[in-house]
């Protein structure tokens, strides 16, 4: 006569799976069908808005300057300014100049960091697009401009916030 | 007659099935709808998409809710269809204006919606600036003025 563990084990073995395997074949092929392997994601923009004087803001008494930041994107390349004044890149002029006929997304990251630097406090910049340029190059230079990614030795990703704020510019109003 | 071990090929099943269902949960953005005429420009930006109306602005037509507003050919929309100032294109603030006031009914009706003046903008990565001018003034004077672009991750 046969034990009354072997026969817990006997039953286990003979475990009927086929129907769960059918359940699964059906579910596969629905969440194939719906799963999205594109990841998409979205910018923040908006339009310029008037004020009565955007330049200067009045803080508990004190004068601070707004630094106005503009980035205009040319056929030459980048033209950084702020409130009374273009920035000069390396004494060269005021160009971040195309390289090899690209825009240098790298070389404005780096001098949007410079001048994040020197106004912590400022988050907003105004994109002031050609009419030619094309939405991709637009979308790419507000990526230069929300923040800076660095890779330390450990290969870790920092990521630093710069200007989220994005006003695009060039006659809208 | 032998009986085949299917065990094996339920694991696979198995797993596979946990991937898929992860997927599914940290997916999907059903507004974006595939256009076989649209190019998504790319973006390492992490916001996720949101569900509000959205504008599509493929390679030939501009679309809202599903349906044809205008077409134009490579950002130039005919000029029947632009106002005097050559910005505001009257066929697609006549259908934002309706959603406008749709939404404003919908929002008195359901307090906590808070999507008023948000507009979700797809859009051709070649087209130009220009267009997108024309495109972004008209939603403003139809009171849309918050923008989301949306791109494919990097």
């Amino acid at each position: 006569m046969p034990s009354r563990r072997k026969k817990k084990v006997t039953a286990l073995r003979n475990v009927n799976l086929v129907p769960l395997l059918d359940f699964i074949v059906a579910v596969i092929p629905v969440l194939l069908l719906s799963v999205s392997f594109t990841e998409y994601v979205i910018l923040d923009a908006s339009l310029p808005v008037f004020a009565d004087d955007t330049n200067i803001v009045q803080q508990e008494g004190q004068e601070q300057k707004k630094l106005g930041l503009t980035v205009a994107i040319t056929d030459d390349g980048f033209v950084v300014g702020g409130t009374g004044g273009i920035l000069t890149v390396d004494g060269s002029g005021t160009l971040i100049k195309k390289n090899n006929g690209k825009y240098d997304y790298d070389l404005l990251n780096k001098k949007l960091a410079e001048i994040k630097s020197n106004y912590p406090e400022e988050w907003s910049i105004i994109i002031v697009p050609q009419s030619d340029t094309k939405f991709q190059d637009i979308i790419m230079t507000m990526d230069a401009s929300r923040e800076k990614i660095d890779i330390d030795g450990k290969g870790i990703i920092k990521k630093k916030t710069m200007f989220p704020n994005v006003v695009l510019g060039g006659g809208v109003l | 007659m032998p009986e085949i071990n299917i065990t094996a090929l339920l694991d696979m099943f198995v797993m596979l099935l946990i991937f898929l269902l992860i997927n599914f949960s940290a997916a999907t953005y059903h507004s974006v709808k595939a256009s076989g005429y649209m190019d998504f420009p790319k973006s390492n930006a992490d916001k996720k998409p949101v569900e509000v109306l959205t504008i599509i602005v493929d390679k030939y037509n501009v679309i809202v809710e599903g349906k044809v507003v205008f077409k134009h050919q490579k950002g130039v929309v005919k000029e029947a269809d632009l106002d005097d100032s050559g910005f505001k294109i009257e066929p697609l603030y006549e259908v934002l204006l309706l959603q406008a006031d749709k939404t404003k009914y919908i929002a008195s009706v359901n307090k906590k919606l808070k999507s008023e003046g948000m507009i979700v903008l797809q859009m051709d990565k070649d087209l130009p600036f220009y267009f997108l001018r024309q495109i972004m003034y008209t939603a403003g004077q139809a009171e849309y003025n918050d923008f989301k672009f949306v791109a494919l991750k990097k």
